[in-house]
């Protein structure tokens, strides 16, 4: 080879090393370039029913408030880096501690969360309030720099009341079930251990008139305490609202997801709730009486559950049962009946998500610091009265509004006023009336009436045939309303005893005239409903 | 392990769909499970999971769940406590299996002289083969409504040594070698002076070739 060839050659690869070299020395140390990246996600809303369980990083929703990921895309090794937060007012006074990263080599990435604890300040929210949340971060890069960088977003703490069913943005959402349903777990912290001054008063009535049973003795002394729970809810009155929804398109999640939630405590002062609030009240008193609660929330509904102690089935109890008054409302055998439905049907379907209280409460769903009530917050509200007399209300017009607001005079549990007969006439539906008689028999709050109908009806065989009816009644009052129930009815057509159909029978009557009618609703089991008024004769 | 367990939480969930269709039957038979965890050199993961399911289980779990995606959304990163990259989940009908793809990023802590994966609590360690870099664990997780058993593998990264497993932390240490993580500066080097040496050297050479003969041999 020719020396000139070579020198050519030797030049070439000594520039071509000299270039690589100053390249390298660009990438590395002292040149680094690039930068460490951060992406911030952070949740804009913070459910301040549920703040205890953004300090857990093991609940069963990821509760992080932020999201940090860096990526060292520097060519250099990155040192020292160390994050920390800070929410205004709403969580720990200060920052909370530095997370700390000892090195990130060039394409790495750490992800950083921050669960803040929060302080019971934030379930004393009302209503929404704006908040912000800071981010620091240090770290030393590779030429031995540090750097100091700062962020911050604004977020909305909810009320104490509201709850976001699902996080899910709409371009998520697949139009499954689960789209709205997906912060489920949370429900558990509403179900609240912290009222015994009122869920656990109750709760211990209602197991005193089971007997004084250990719940979790035996399946059989569970459900017979299950039944006076769900008892003592009508007892005091608790009405089945339906929900109102916040209407609130600043959210970036589908308006429908959020829904007011009451604690325990609010249900039994309001005695109404929606579904949910009941299912709550009804979770706590179970737990209050050592009954393993559970909630299951389904499409648009929710009922509680109990797990029987021996044999671990479960027992759901359709808590809006309780209705609004005696004639809407079922007993405990029908509630259980009509949620063990609803139960075998969302079992095979899949549709409805199981909240495990206990479970919940657990993984870090924990209950809010609420305000202590007064121990005889009971009396106050007049929930007590109701409890302890074991019978309906006189806050409330029975169902149906038959007797309307005017004219109701309190004539008093205690004399026998209502004593007597009582001409009648029942008004159906498909406009036909029928006029009988009642005999009313009082006795301090119970009550007993007879109605006999006599009339004619046409039959099948389009003949007319002569009808008589005797249906006793049974019931209490209350110095306004009777509610009343019909177990058993002597039916006959042209003499001969038929069975009665659609028992048990209801009625829900008020006194009005100052006493001398009574105007209410009849309902029998079928769900046929008719008009009754009735006057002294 | 952490990573194995939020994925596995994923399992669990897929699993749950099924329990929910199916009740006590499920006791029965349990589901198999499968999982690989592989790491890189800078502490991303990839996982594969399977999930082999009784015929019927899975014929529900089919029938119910229209989306797979109903299962993985929960990944998503305004979401999910992890950063994935990517996800893929699929239905493997012969198999009565589920298989989910993940890309994780992030997954393993780096703390300057060594690095670190959490393992989860559940999670029972059961071999480190130290000449493959793979540790294995046997993982049960189960509920009133069924159980979920089978094995997971970590990968650990080609260059990966010292690997260890402590018990007591429930932690996958190993270490990397400096540079073994990405740094594009060291072979940038190595190639600069393998140029540099061998151009000088041809320089060099170039004058020794060319230079005259001093005297002619005698003839």
């Amino acid at each position: 080879m020719k020396p000139s060839v070579l020198r050519l050659a030797g030049g070439v690869l000594a520039g071509l090393g000299l270039v690589l070299g100053a390249l390298a020395l660009l990438l590395g140390p002292g040149g680094a370039k690039g930068e460490l990246a951060l992406d911030l996600k952070f949740k804009d809303r913070v459910i301040g029913g549920a703040y205890k369980a953004y300090g857990a990083p093991d609940c069963p929703v990821p509760m992080w408030l932020a999201k940090s990921v860096f990526r060292n895309q520097t060519g250099g090794r990155i040192t020292d880096l160390r994050v920390h937060y800070r929410v205004s007012e709403y969580a720990e006074s200060d920052w909370s501690n530095w997370h700390r990263y000892p090195a990130l080599e060039p394409g790495q990435t750490v992800v950083d969360l921050y669960h803040p604890i929060f302080t019971a300040q934030a379930a004393r929210l009302t209503s929404r309030a704006p908040a912000d949340m800071y981010l620091e971060y240090e770290y030393v890069d590779a030429s031995g720099k540090k750097n100091t960088l700062t962020d911050s977003r604004r977020l909305t703490m909810m009320s104490r009341h509201e709850f976001l069913f699902s996080d899910m943005t709409a371009g998520e959402r697949s139009g499954a079930f689960q789209d709205d349903d997906t912060n489920y777990p949370l429900m558990a912290a509403w179900v609240s251990r912290s009222d015994d001054a009122v869920v656990g008063r109750l709760a211990s009535m209602a197991n005193k008139k089971a007997g004084g049973l250990g719940a979790s003795e035996s399946d059989e002394s569970c459900v017979r305490v299950l039944a006076e729970l769900y008892e003592m809810m009508r007892t005091i009155h608790i009405s089945y609202q339906h929900p109102a929804n916040l209407q609130d398109p600043s959210l970036s999640y589908d308006i429908k997801s959020v829904q007011s939630l009451q604690f325990p405590r609010d249900t039994i002062e309001k005695r109404s709730g929606t579904c949910i609030d009941l299912a709550i009240l009804m979770a706590s008193m179970m737990n209050s009486v050592n009954i393993e609660p559970y909630l299951v929330s389904l499409d648009g509904h929710c009922f509680p559950m109990a797990r029987l102690p021996r044999s671990g089935q479960f027992l759901p109890v359709e808590a809006t049962g309780v209705g609004d008054g005696y004639a809407k409302s079922m007993d405990f055998a029908e509630a259980n009946k009509s949620a063990l439905e609803t139960w075998k049907k969302v079992t095979s379907n899949g549709r409805y998500n199981l909240v495990d209280v206990r479970a919940f409460w657990t993984a870090g769903v924990g209950n809010p610091e609420l305000d202590p009530l007064p121990p005889d917050i009971l009396e106050k509200w007049g929930v007590m009265e109701l409890a302890e007399r074991g019978a309906p209300a006189t806050r409330r017009a029975p169902a149906g509004g038959g007797g309307g607001g005017g004219g109701q005079q309190q004539v008093g549990p205690g004399a026998a006023a209502l004593t007597g007969n009582w001409a009648c006439v029942i008004h159906l539906p498909t406009g036909q009336s029928m006029t009988g008689l009642c005999q009313v028999a009082q006795q301090g709050s119970q009550v007993q009436l007879v109605f006999r109908f006599s009339y004619q009806q046409m039959g099948q065989d389009g003949m007319m045939h002569q009808v008589q009816e005797q249906n006793p009644f049974q019931g209490t009052f209350d110095g306004v309303n009777v509610q009343a129930v019909c177990q058993q009815a002597q039916v006959s057509i042209d003499g001969m005893m038929m069975p009665a159909q659609g028992l048990p029978y209801r009625v829900a009557l008020q006194v009005v005239a100052g006493g001398r009618g009574m105007q209410g609703q009849f309902a029998n089991a079928m769900g046929v409903t008719a008009s009754l008024a009735l006057e002294r004769q | 392990m952490k990573n194995l367990g939020i994925f596995r939480h994923l399992a669990v969930a897929a699993a749950l769909g099924i329990a929910l269709l199916g009740g006590a039957a499920l006791q029965a038979q349990d589901i198999g499970y499968d999982g690989t965890f592989t790491l890189s050199p800078v502490g991303d993961m990839v996982v594969a999971l399977k999930l082999t399911l009784p015929m019927d289980r899975y014929q529900m779990l089919r029938n119910s769940v229209s989306n797979l995606y109903l299962l993985t959304r929960d990944l998503a990163s305004n979401r999910a406590g992890v950063e994935v990259a990517e996800q893929k989940a699929d239905w493997d009908d012969s198999g009565r299996t589920v298989i989910f793809n993940i890309r994780m990023l992030g997954a393993a802590r780096n703390l300057g002289n060594r690095w670190e994966v959490e393992v989860a609590p559940e999670a029972v360690f059961s071999n480190l083969d130290e000449a493959k870099k793979i540790v294995y664990f046997n993982e049960t997780a189960s509920n009133q409504m069924g159980t979920i058993r089978g094995n997971s593998r970590l990968q650990l990264p080609a260059q990966a040594t010292q690997a260890k497993y402590d018990a007591s932390k429930k932690v996958v240490s190993y270490v990397m070698p400096k540079g073994g993580s990405g740094s594009s500066r060291a072979p940038l080097l190595g190639a600069a002076a393998v140029f540099l040496v061998l151009g000088l050297g041809a320089i060099g050479a170039s004058f020794a070739v060319g230079r005259k003969p001093n005297a002619r041999p005698p003839a």
